[in-house]
Order: structure tokens, then C-alpha cells, then sequence
């Protein structure tokens, strides 16, 4: 690794999906650009499961060639058990043509960053940031000076920049150092997760397949409702080329309630995945990979500002919702998308820098806010943002808001989007396009 | 204004569409398309046009102004755009 620059145009703190494209994104507009990484790539992470609406941004950072030709799973679309019901959702009855894929993390992620440095970004893996000064963000060049230390080393040292893209994931560096974090209290919540081989899995056909038959017959992702968990809890299965992924979001409350305190995270996790009959079907010949299980509490979160002078939260730093809709990545290549384009207006015209960033903020603001909207069950129009979300919902396209709908009738919150949508079209198209699913028994 | 200064207007936002690609060189964005609903314009789509609005017809855009309402259709554009030069019109003609 060469030396750290002293100055560069903008700092990206973190090299997953946002600050990797964020960083693309700026040096192909020209602007010099160092991001730092705490880990090494490839490091693990977990949300392996990636919408078609991935391509678009792949397709502006010139990355597309390479995560195509990496060979991860296509999957068909969704195989949904909720309250009883099974249904399925295909996204090529949306009239999308490109793949949604079930994508190892760590790779993904590193590919990302390897365009990153190939477009000319600095990268500096193993180096924490650990605060930004932001007391002369507002002078007519903008400056700000950010501190970080290298992870073997003690002492810390400062880069100089103009504008700094927190991209930092969960951490939030920016968002904690300025108190930007909110909670959602009334939807407290956690994600337990671990890794099976072997695991078969639900194809659109409503067949289960065995992991061998990955290739030749595209799976879906399988999404059920947990039998005790009032319609919140849920559990996710998504097969990728080595391994299958299998978590649980559960309200906190239950996990407190059925838990002992002796009782391992391993051991409590299995317990609930032995309670689900299709699960224990799919898991028949899967062996389950020991010290494989993580978990993350305080699940759903958003921020009150997304940016301010010399500073701007994306994907996971900026908001996290519960991911049910598989709308994390997405979101975060977005956000990276939409900082870059500001960024550039705001080095262009230094004196409307206020009005570029408020227009980024309400437009990822309502993006969060539609997210949040779609996924938390008992969101209510009175909340605040929900107008907000309303104008997001407007700004999507036809078949978009479909998907949403279809997405939401999946899993019974489609009332939350009941409030939020205008379009009959949309709403006839979505309840025509979910079909049910019958599943052969043994 | 004329009807001739409107079909330039019309014409320039048009060829917003075929330059991103979203609509093919000979197929006509008229103006009461809905281009929102038809998906020529999304979430990504939205920022590169207000600023190709911006830097095309010189104007600029408010946040406040980033609503359905001013963005559903080109002639819903075109009354923004033309209501903004014409106040840039009145301040140089007091100036």
C-alpha cells in the first residue's frame, strides 16, 4: 500500500457497495478520491440476496462484465410462506430481463472494490477513521480534515479533504460522531444467522431441488413467516454456490421469552429452525456449519440528517430497515449514486452547495422513508416521513411500485402501502402477478 | 410566448431521453407523457434531469421544486421552465 495522501477531493469511509461505487463514481467525474477500509477485502458480510435494480448502477461504474462473468446464482424470484399461505413472485412477470442473484458477500463487495482502485480511487484497507473536523466545511472551499489510524499502529494522522462520504455501514462513523442515528423503538428487533451445505432448495415450480441442481434449475429466494411471531417474525433461505444462508428477524421481546440464559445462540437458532416443517424439509440432507452463527441487535434505524456541510450518509450508514425486501444494496447503490452526482454539482457551483445537498437529502430521505414504509409492519401514515415516502412512491415508475405491491401482498403489509400509492394500475398488476404455490409433499 | 419557443422547449427536453437512452432517437416523448409512470424517468434518472433542465435552459431548480407535480410530463417542465425565465427576464429588465 503506498503512502496515505495528505489531501485528496473527497474521503469514502468503508469499501462495501456505497463507498466502493461512490469512489468509482467520483474519479470517473474526475475528482480525486481516497477510501478507507477498516478491514482487508475480502472480509465477510452478510445480505447475499441482490434485486435486478442492482444492474443499472453497475452498468454507470462500468463493473458489469466482471460481476456478470464471476458466475453467482440467478434466482427466479421469491417463494413466500406467509400465514399458511404459499405464493411465489417472479420479477420477469414485472418486466424485468436481467438476473437477480444470491451473491457471496465478501467477493461481491471485493469486485466492487477492485473497479474502485482500477478507476483510480486511493484505497487503504486496514485503516479506521475515527472522526472528521467539519469546522470549516461551510467556508467558500469547503475543507474538511479527517482523522484515522492504521489498525496495526497506535498513532493517528490526518487527510485533508472537501467533502467526506460516510459509507461506513452499520458503525456509521460520521452518524455517531454527529448524533445522527434514530432508533426505531417501537420496532425492536434482531437478525440471528448461520450457514448450512448441502441444503436443498424451492425452485418457481414449487419443487425442491437438491443443492447439485443449482445451476440447471434457477432457485428462488424463500422467505416464511415464524409461526409464533404475530406476522413480524420471519426467516430467510437463499442457497448460494457453497453454502446456503438461513436467518431469523425476530422482535427482541421473543427472543428474551424463549432463550435461556445458559442456552447457546447456536443452539436457540437451530431450536427455531427445527420448528418450521418446509425448512426442515429443505435442510433433510444439509449439514450445518458449526461457528457459523451471528447475529445483530438494534435492528432498524434511520438518520435525521443524511447530510450537512462537508458530509453525506449512504446505504446502511444513513438508514437500515428490516430486509425483507431485499432492498439494502439497492438502496446503497443508489445513495452512492445520488452523492457523487451531488458532490459533482457542488464542486461546480460552490454557492448553491445548500441547495444540491437539500435536494440530495429529500430524495434519499423519501427513498429511506419508502423503504421503512414497505417493511415495518404497523407503519403508520402518521408517522413522521410518510409524506415523504408518498412522493418517493410517486417518483417510481408503474412497474415498480407493482413489485413493491406484490412484495408487500406477500407478506400482509400491503396495507402500509394501501396509504401510500395512487395507482390502481400498479395495485391491479401486483395482485394479478403473485401466484399462489402448491408444494408437492414427500 | 410563441408557440415556436414552446416546441424548442419541448424538442430540447425530449432529446434529455434519447441522450440517457431511456427512449429511442425516433420514438417522440410528447408532452403530455407520463414519464414517471412509463419509467423514462426514475430515481437515478431524476437527478440527471434537473440538471440537464438547469444547464440546458439556464435556470435553476429549488428543492422545493423536486415535486410529481413540476416532473410528470414535459409540459408540466416546460411551465416551470418558462415561469422561471420569465422571472429572469423581469429582474434584468428593472436591472
Amino acid at each position: 500500500m503506498s503512502t496515505v495522501p495528505e489531501f485528496c477531493d473527497v474521503v469514502v469511509i468503508g469499501g462495501g457497495p456505497a463507498g466502493s461505487l461512490a469512489a468509482t463514481y467520483l474519479t470517473g467525474k474526475g475528482y480525486s478520491v481516497a477510501l478507507f477500509d477498516r478491514q482487508k477485502h475480502p472480509r465477510y458480510q452478510v445480505g447475499e440476496s441482490l434485486l435486478p435494480d442492482i444492474w443499472k448502477y453497475c452498468d454507470e461504474a462500468g463493473v458489469t462484465d466482471a460481476i456478470a462473468g464471476e458466475g453467482f446464482i440467478r434466482k427466479a424470484g421469491g417463494s413466500v410462506d406467509w400465514n399458511g399461505e404459499m405464493r411465489r413472485l417472479s420479477f420477469s412477470d414485472f418486466g424485468y430481463t436481467r438476473p437477480a442473484l444470491h451473491v457471496e458477500r465478501e467477493r461481491f463487495d471485493q469486485i466492487l472494490l477492485e473497479r474502485a482502485r482500477a478507476s483510480g480511487a486511493w484505497i487503504g484497507e486496514e485503516i479506521a477513521v475515527l472522526d472528521a473536523d467539519f469546522s470549516r466545511a461551510e467556508e467558500d472551499e469547503s475543507e474538511v480534515s479527517v482523522a484515522y489510524r492504521l489498525v496495526r499502529e497506535d498513532s493517528a494522522s490526518r487527510i485533508r479533504c472537501r467533502y467526506v462520504v460516510d459509507a461506513s455501514g452499520q458503525n456509521g462513523v460520521i452518524g455517531r460522531q454527529l448524533g445522527l442515528r434514530v432508533f426505531d423503538e417501537a420496532f425492536r428487533f434482531m437478525s440471528v444467522w448461520g450457514y448450512f451445505d448441502n441444503s436443498s432448495y424451492l425452485a418457481a415450480d414449487g419443487v425442491i431441488y437438491p443443492a447439485r441442481s443449482v445451476r440447471q434449475v434457477p432457485p428462488t429466494t424463500y422467505v416464511s413467516a415464524l409461526p409464533q411471531g404475530d406476522g413480524w417474525a420471519w426467516l430467510w433461505h437463499i442457497i448460494l454456490r457453497e453454502t446456503t444462508s438461513i436467518g431469523l428477524v425476530i422482535p427482541i421481546a421473543w427472543v428474551q421469552q424463549t432463550k435461556g440464559s445458559v442456552e447457546s445462540w447456536e443452539a436457540w437458532f437451530l431450536r427455531q429452525c427445527e420448528a418450521i416443517p418446509l425448512l426442515q424439509r429443505l435442510l433433510a440432507h444439509a449439514t450445518f456449519c458449526k461457528g457459523s452463527v451471528r447475529l445483530v441487535r438494534n435492528y432498524s434505524y434511520r438518520s435525521h440528517r443524511v447530510a450537512g456541510p462537508g458530509f453525506f450518509l449512504l446505504g446502511d450508514a444513513a438508514g437500515f430497515v428490516d430486509p425483507i425486501f431485499s432492498v439494502g444494496v439497492v438502496f446503497s447503490m443508489y445513495s452512492a449514486y445520488a452523492a457523487a452526482h451531488t458532490i459533482d454539482r457542488c464542486f461546480r457551483h460552490r454557492f448553491r452547495r445548500d441547495e444540491h445537498r437539500a435536494i440530495f437529502s429529500s430524495q434519499v430521505q423519501a427513498r429511506l422513508e419508502l423503504s421503512r414504509s414497505l417493511a415495518l409492519p404497523y407503519y403508520q401514515a402518521r408517522d413522521a416521513g410518510h409524506a415523504q415516502a408518498r412522493e418517493a412512491m410517486g417518483f417510481s415508475s408503474t412497474q415498480a411500485q407493482a413489485l413493491m405491491y406484490a412484495a408487500s401482498l406477500l407478506t400482509d403489509r400491503s396495507g402500509n402501502f394501501d396509504s401510500m400509492a395512487d395507482s390502481p394500475e400498479a395495485h391491479r398488476a401486483a395482485t394479478e402477478r403473485v401466484r399462489p404455490l402448491e408444494i408437492p409433499r414427500d | 410566448m410563441t408557440k415556436c419557443m414552446d416546441e424548442q422547449i419541448f424538442d430540447a427536453l425530449a432529446s434529455f431521453f434519447v441522450q440517457e437512452g431511456t427512449a429511442r432517437a425516433e420514438a417522440v416523448v410528447s408532452p403530455d407523457t407520463d414519464i414517471i409512470a412509463e419509467g423514462l424517468v426514475d430515481s437515478v434518472g431524476i437527478f440527471k434531469l434537473i440538471a440537464f433542465v438547469e444547464e440546458s435552459f439556464t435556470v435553476t431548480i429549488q428543492p422545493n421544486e423536486v415535486l410529481l407535480e413540476n416532473f410528470q410530463t414535459l409540459r408540466a417542465l416546460r411551465n416551470l421552465i418558462v415561469k422561471k425565465m420569465d422571472s429572469a427576464g423581469e429582474r434584468q429588465v428593472t436591472l
